[in-house]
């Protein structure tokens, strides 16, 4: 079950933030803002690969000492950023890369929403809804 | 953006020049005071040489272009730690302010300086303020040149005593300072001399005698203050000193003790600024515990001084030939004496270094090597440890290689400092390597041959400095130069990394100056977001540096990357910054703005912290109020908090409803909840025009309904209309988003009046004589929470009233501590639509005209119960009153719904009959519309003048269905005078009822078949009381009376009834009535009582009647179609029930009367299942349409008489006496229709029947026998008015005893015209006549 997920835009302002607990976001956005660096780091080697195949899921960005944070990037340099509990033990890296993969399918759907403007905030019910089923792995 | 003046490799230049010592006499140092400068400072603008001198080197010859030169006092001393640090301090506060400008990067629009003055006069400051280290040569003293005014008195002597001394502090012990670049320095003799004062002759001879003494090119004849100070000012030179002499901080106040040995020991303390630190574990993102430097003291000491600096003017005695002179000596000193020295100086340590090579490659390194790790770092321990001599052979390979530097050779300056480097590495002197690696960085960077390798050992250079010889100034020093290199190489990364990584706990300044650096480095390289983070940084030391400006540049510039990306916890943090650090700077504006944007919009901080910000910000508006004085102290400021929602602003106009009295209602009147039902509006509307229509006589051109309660949309369409001395209310929404709770004190509106004489406002004046104006005490705004807030005033004369915003005292009621509360207020606009676009942006002010006191009616109504049962009848006493000043006149009452309202106690109901045909045309309908829907009263007299009081009595009566009800009344009255504004007013009432269920009456009629006379009904009702057991009202019905309205029929009295008829809850009656035709032209009422005790009904009867009869006629009402009206009609009547019940509820009796209204229609057919499928079907078979309607005439044709027979039932007959029983039948006919007159055949020959045969079988026979025959004539044809009856006579003769079916044989046909043709009537009796035999 992840604590908390982002999205990132291009421009690396935040385009929607989900927490479990609503009096947590403060607390997680400085968490998430944090990461972007790694983020950065990592897009800075890995464009230097082959950029064809090139692997969406970043990985795991930070161990703290209560949260991890793996981070996922689109072609179009949208970033996701999933923080997870260190408790957690069920979550492994496959559960989120798929977890990465609901999102990034969910987030297509709200791209293609005739009615969303591309950069502006997320502000849409239903896809904090579908995102927090992907997040308590409801879905 | 963000550039530094010079070139890294002109700093880099002026970092490393040749220092020359100066030693000067006092009496030549007082020549120099004539011109408000010491000689240092006199030589200062001119140290850079224009001319280009040159060396040889190697047979090779160098050219140096632009030489600089730094010449010091031989005293000279950096300063103390503390008063560096002032220094440097100094120098960024007082740096000059830097223009920004707009960059594009990315998508960010972003406003950077364009250069940043205040990071390098700081830079310049820290390699000034830096101590002289022995393990590089670059600031120590390469020269010395000795001044002697031409005035001493034996100036040869005192050239000796400079010697001497010279000697003297050269030959102290090696850890003191001044430093010399080698025990043989340079020593250059000048004789100074005053032109005006001096003289030239002395000056000469001893210039000649020196020159023998010293040499000629180590001597020079300065001649200066040629031009007397008083000469005037008409040769004005520019002040090229003022530049250079900056007037630091009491620097003689330190200078307690320069030759102290505590100069060996400062050398390893961090030179720099470390000031206000308290809070080391400070966390960045944490707003609230930054109190530390929030006391807002602004050094206030460099005022003065600023001031002392302009008055001075320097070289007022100097002519231009003086200057010239100074530069000739500059440069003289370079060519003919510097330069040779250092050609022999470069020469000599050549060949020092060459000839040591051998030998250490030979011995001390070849075995060193083996014996030592080769890794620098490795052996931490061993730090400093190793200290060459000053003559030491390592040492002279150092200042060969400083000395090319210096002097612009630079691949051979690398070429040394390289091959240094690998000796001190060997030896692990880690002080002389990191100073070696970074010179040779340097070297090559000048050079132009940087390559990957020489920036690697400026990296490893710094790390060195910083790890193992724990000297952080160096490091420092070797950050900036090497950060200007790397950017000046394109690598922003590598700088920023550099930068960042020598900030630290140590120096809040120099932290601060890097990181905004490093950011820059970022921006550079595109790095938007790193570069906010890092100017957040930067600006946060800054401001624990205690350079507000600084830190609030910083933050500003972050901001504008940070602002709308939705990274709220930081935009949060750099708001309240912003906030703190321009209120600490007095900028109150910026301060509030900022604070204010932390308030508005959903905030995702805690409570507590919000409730923080808010006081704070009050704080600071207080502040700001403070510092902006009285003169503007009349405008309050603007709030942020709560938010006004504009759209749903408010304004109701009308007279204050009254102090309710017991028993009697105020009228509902109009109030701000009534502005969202639509329909309802619509409703009164429609009742006001018909008012209006009354009351003119004629329908009004062109109407348009009064408003007293505007909304947004209405207020941007009109221009609302107040009356003198009634108050005008305007309804305010107020969202406090915040989850904090605020406190709104004495809230009241601000406006602004003026008529034709003046305009005064509430803001400026406290003057009531114009408007009353209502204070709302005080409001508590729950956390996420919104409020109404109603605020009045009331004009008081004549006028227009603009009401600009409301005016509240904000209290942070952040527990007991220090509650700030400011006034502050908020503006009112209403959005103004234009015909086409309501939705347009452009606001305008909240206008009331005010025009003179109108009449104002008021309505009061007794008390009633709101609980009604249904059908419930009750009286309402209506007293209106004039309050007003003015008579009033013409007042009509309205309601929408005119069946549950009645007026009878006051009016008698004029018959008049309208036809059904008239009410097509529409005036005609209006007319009865308004008669229906209107009454007016009757005032005595025609006006009621003021203070006057009429009370009338009206009835209201329960819907017959259960549930809520409402019935509403609209009173209108106008002003005696025509032509007033306004024309007239209304008064609006509502009564929400609730209605219970009372009783439920089915009736079903019957055609009787046994009339006498004439035609009969047959009516049985089943009475049920509906009232539940398990209800909370508990309701006992008796019924007093049953009454039948109609034209054609009336009750007929023979019924006999118990005393009364109690109905309990659930219990039912059943009564069966009678009722026969008559027919009259008006409906008539009889009654049948139910109850013995009469004497309750006789008093009701009058309005009983009244709401029958509204019920009896169609009512036309406004909402009904005309189409509809025909389903209303109702041929036979009405039937009434009179009912009283006692009512418990909680223990509370009353006791109500009702009536019961039940149309009836009589039912005369059989065949009623038969109909009912048709109806069905119906619906379904369009295409039959026409054979239905065909059909139904038929049908209606066949229906228009009925009849029944009358004779004995049973005869006694001997028929052996006689054979034939003749029996007399009276057959009845009654017309059932009600406009046509009938010709009605009864035909008693029908050929299908047979004549009978009398046989004895029939006697048996299960049936009622047929076999009979009438006599007399068959056919009788009868003309039958309407609901009329006619009898005819007939005889029947039977043969024999027995049933006959005396209907059998009778067949009545009908017609209305000639020409139609006889229908045959579907009336079908069977009335069964019995005939006995006499024996039997």
């Amino acid at each position: 079950m992840a604590v908390c997920a982002a999205i990132i835009g291009k421009d690396n302002s935040s385009k929607f933030f989900v927490t479990l607990n609503p009096d947590e976001e403060l607390h997680f956005q400085y968490k998430v803002l944090s990461s972007l660096d790694i983020i950065e780091d990592k897009l800075a080697t890995g464009t230097k690969g082959g950029a064809d195949t090139k692997e969406l899921y970043l990985g795991m960005l930070l161990s703290l000492e209560t949260y991890k944070i793996y981070g996922y990037v689109t072609n179009t340099k949208i970033k996701f950023v999933i923080v997870v509990d260190s408790t957690n033990v069920v979550l492994r890296d496959n559960e989120i890369r798929s977890m990465f993969r609901k999102i990034h399918s969910e987030f297509a759907d709200i791209v293609s929403n005739p009615f969303y403007i591309p950069g502006e905030p997320i502000i849409s019910k239903n896809f904090t809804t579908s995102m927090k089923n992907i997040m308590t792995g409801t879905v | 953006m963000a550039q530094c003046k010079q070139s890294p490799q002109e700093f880099i230049k002026s970092a490393f020049t040749p220092q020359i010592a100066v030693m000067c006499t006092p009496l030549a140092e007082k020549c120099c005071q004539k011109n408000n400068l010491n000689f240092i400072e006199l030589l200062q603008p001119f140290c850079r040489l224009n001319n280009d001198v040159t060396y040889k080197d190697r047979g090779l010859t160098n050219t140096i272009r632009n030489l600089k030169l730094t010449f010091l006092d031989i005293s000279w001393r950096p300063p103390e730690t503390a008063v560096a640090r002032k220094l440097l301090n100094y120098s960024v506060t007082n740096a000059p302010e830097s223009k920004p400008k707009l960059f594009t990067i990315g998508n960010h629009q972003l406003d950077i300086p364009t250069n940043t003055p205040w990071f390098e006069s700081w830079r310049e400051t820290f390699l000034k303020v830096q101590y002289p280290s022995d393990h590089e040569f670059t600031k120590h003293f390469l020269a010395c040149i000795m001044v002697v005014s031409s005035s001493d008195i034996n100036p040869e002597g005192t050239f000796e005593k400079l010697s001497q001394s010279l000697n003297y502090v050269q030959n102290r012990e090696p850890g003191k300072l001044p430093k010399w670049f080698n025990s043989n320095i340079l020593r250059y003799y000048v004789v100074l001399h005053d032109n005006v004062d001096g003289d030239i002759n002395v000056a000469t001879k001893i210039f000649e005698t020196i020159k023998v003494s010293y040499g000629f090119s180590y001597c020079f004849l300065l001649k200066l203050n040629s031009r007397s100070p008083n000469s005037g000012t008409s040769e004005h030179l520019p002040d090229p000193w003022s530049q250079f002499i900056n007037t630091p901080i009491d620097l003689k106040e330190y200078k307690g003790s320069p030759d102290n040995s505590i100069m060996k020991t400062s050398l390893e303390i961090g030179q720099e600024a470390e000031e206000f630190k308290t809070t080391v574990n400070y966390h960045p993102l944490s707003p609230v515990n930054e109190d530390v430097t929030m006391s807002g003291h602004i050094s206030d000491d460099e005022k003065p001084q600023k001031a002392a600096a302009k008055q001075k003017i320097h070289g007022s005695c100097l002519s231009t030939d003086d200057v010239e002179q100074v530069k000739l000596f500059i440069y003289e000193f370079t060519k003919s004496c510097l330069m040779p020295y250092i050609e022999k100086q470069i020469h000599s340590l050549s060949d020092i270094v060459l000839n040591k090579k051998g030998v250490s490659k030979s011995l001390f390194s070849a075995t060193k090597r083996w014996f030592s790790p080769n890794k620098p770092g490795a052996s931490s321990i061993a730090v400093n440890n190793l200290i060459y001599s000053p003559d030491s052979p390592e040492l002279q390979i150092r200042r060969l290689g400083d000395l090319y530097f210096m002097f612009g050779q630079y691949s051979s300056a690398f070429k040394a400092y390289h091959s240094a480097k690998r000796e001190y590495d060997t030896d692990q002197a880690w002080l002389y390597y990191a100073g070696a690696l970074e010179m040779a960085s340097l070297a090559a960077f000048m050079a132009n041959e940087s390559t990957r390798k020489t920036c690697e050992y400026m990296e490893d250079s710094i790390i060195t400095y910083q790890t193992n010889c724990k000297m952080p100034q160096f490091a420092t020093r070797a950050t900036i130069l090497s950060s200007e290199c790397l950017k000046h190489q394109n690598m922003f990364g590598e700088a920023a990394h550099q930068l960042i990584r020598m900030t630290s706990e140590e120096s809040d300044l120099r932290s601060a100056l890097l990181l905004e650096q490093a950011s820059y480095c970022f921006l550079k390289s595109k790095m938007v977001r790193k570069y906010a983070f890092h100017m957040v940084l930067a600006g946060h030391r800054y401001s624990k540096a205690a350079q507000r400006k600084y830190s609030l540049k910083c933050y500003k510039q972050a901001y504008q990357v940070y602002e709308n990306t939705g990274w709220d916890l930081a935009s949060d943090h750099i708001h309240y910054t912003i906030g703190r650090q321009a209120h600490n700077l007095q900028q109150f504006n910026e301060a509030v703005d900022s604070f204010a944007k932390l308030l508005l919009g959903e905030s995702k901080q805690t409570a507590q912290q919000q409730a923080t910000f808010l006081k704070e910000y009050l704080t600071i508006l207080g502040n700001k109020l403070k510092s902006e004085g009285d003169s503007e102290q009349i405008t309050s400021p603007v709030l942020p908090v709560p938010e006004l929602e504009m759209n749903s602003i408010k304004l109701l106009l009308g007279p204050t409803r009254p102090l309710s009295t017991p028993g009697k209602i105020p009228a509902l009147g109009i109030n701000f909840g009534n502005a969202e039902d639509v329909q309802a509006e619509q409703k009164w509307i429609k009742l006001e025009e018909m008012l209006v229509h009354e009351a003119e006589g004629s329908p009004p051109l062109l109407f348009k309904p009064m408003t007293t309660l505007y909304t947004v949309n209405k207020l941007g369409k009109n221009k609302p209309v107040a009356i003198v001395n009634e108050p005008i209310q305007v309804s305010l929404k107020l969202i406090n988003s915040l989850q904090t709770v605020l406190n709104l004190m004495n809230i009241h509106l601000l406006w602004t009046f003026s008529n034709d004489n003046e305009t005064v406002s509430n803001e400026i004046t406290d003057k009531i004589d114009y408007v009353k104006t209502y204070v709302t005490k005080s409001l508590l705004i729950e956390g996420n929470s919104n409020q109404e807030v109603i605020l009045s005033l009331a004009p008081l004369q004549v006028g227009t009233i603009t009401i600009t915003g409301f005016c509240y005292t904000l209290t942070s009621s952040n527990g007991t501590t220090g509650a700030s509360s400011i006034k502050g207020k908020q503006i009112i606009v209403v959005p103004e639509s234009t015909s086409k676009n309501n939705r347009s942006n452009t606001t305008k002010p909240l206008e009331i005209n005010v025009v003179p006191a109108a009449p104002c009616l008021q309505v009061t109504f007794s008390e009633m119960h709101t609980d009604f049962l249904v059908n419930e009848l009750q009286k309402v006493l209506v007293t209106f009153q004039n309050t007003g000043s003015v008579p009033l006149q013409n007042v009509y009452m309205a309601t929408s719904v005119p069946h549950l309202f009645c007026n009878c106690e006051f009016k008698q109901e004029t018959n008049e009959t309208v036809n059904m045909n008239d009410l097509s045309m529409p005036n005609v309908r209006d007319k009865v519309l308004r008669k229906n829907h209107l009454t007016s009263v009757p005032l005595n007299g025609k006006v009621l003048e003021p203070g006057q009081t009429v009370p009338i009595h009206i009835w209201v009566k329960a819907p017959n269905s259960k549930g809520p009800a409402s019935i509403d009344l609209l009173i209108y009255y106008e002003n005696v005078v025509k032509t007033a504004i306004p024309r007239y007013r209304l008064v609006r009432h509502n009564w929400n009822l609730m209605v219970q269920e009372s009783i439920i009456v089915d009736v079903s009629t019957q055609a009787s078949h046994n009339s006498k006379t004439v035609e009969e009904l047959a009516l049985a009702m089943k009475i049920t009381n509906l009232n539940k057991v398990h209800n909370s009202v508990l309701t006992q019905i008796t019924l007093l009376n049953i009454g039948l309205l109609s034209k054609y029929w009336t009750l007929t009295k023979d019924i006999a009834t118990p005393k009364y008829i109690n109905l309990h809850s659930q219990e039912s009656a059943h009564i069966l009535l009678k009722a026969k035709r008559l027919v009259k032209n008006t409906s008539e009422y009889s009654t049948v009582p139910l109850n013995a005790d009469r004497k309750s009904i006789q008093n009701m009867s009058k309005q009983f009647l009244a709401f029958a009869k509204k019920s009896e006629k169609p009512l036309l009402t406004m909402f009904d179609d005309f189409d509809s009206l025909h389903f209303k009609e109702n041929k036979d009547g009405i039937l009434l029930l009179q009912w009283q019940a006692l009512v418990i509820e909680d223990s509370k009796k009353r006791i109500v009367c009702g009536q019961t209204n039940i149309p009836i229609e009589i039912n005369r057919k059989d065949e009623n299942v038969i109909q009912m499928e048709r109806i069905l079907s119906d619906t379904f078979i369009d295409i039959n349409d026409k054979t239905i309607t065909e059909e139904e005439t038929a049908q209606s044709a066949q229906k228009q008489i009925s009849y029944n027979l009358i004779h004995p039932p049973v005869i006694v007959h001997d028929f052996r006496e006689k054979k034939v029983c003749i029996v007399p039948v009276k057959i009845l006919l009654h017309s059932i229709v009600d406009s046509k007159v009938l010709m009605v055949t009864v035909n008693t020959t029908d050929p299908s029947v047979k004549l009978p045969t009398i046989s004895k079988s029939n006697q048996t026979c299960a049936y009622a026998s047929s076999k009979f025959c009438w006599l007399s004539n068959s056919k009788i044809i009868k003309q039958i008015h309407p609901l009329t009856t006619e009898s005819v006579e007939l005889s029947a003769a039977l043969s024999g005893p027995g049933t006959f079916d005396l209907g059998a044989h009778i067949q009545i046909l009908c017609k209305s015209v000639d020409s139609d043709p006889l229908v045959l009537q579907s009336c079908q009796i069977h009335p069964t006549l019995i005939v006995k035999n006499k024996d039997s």
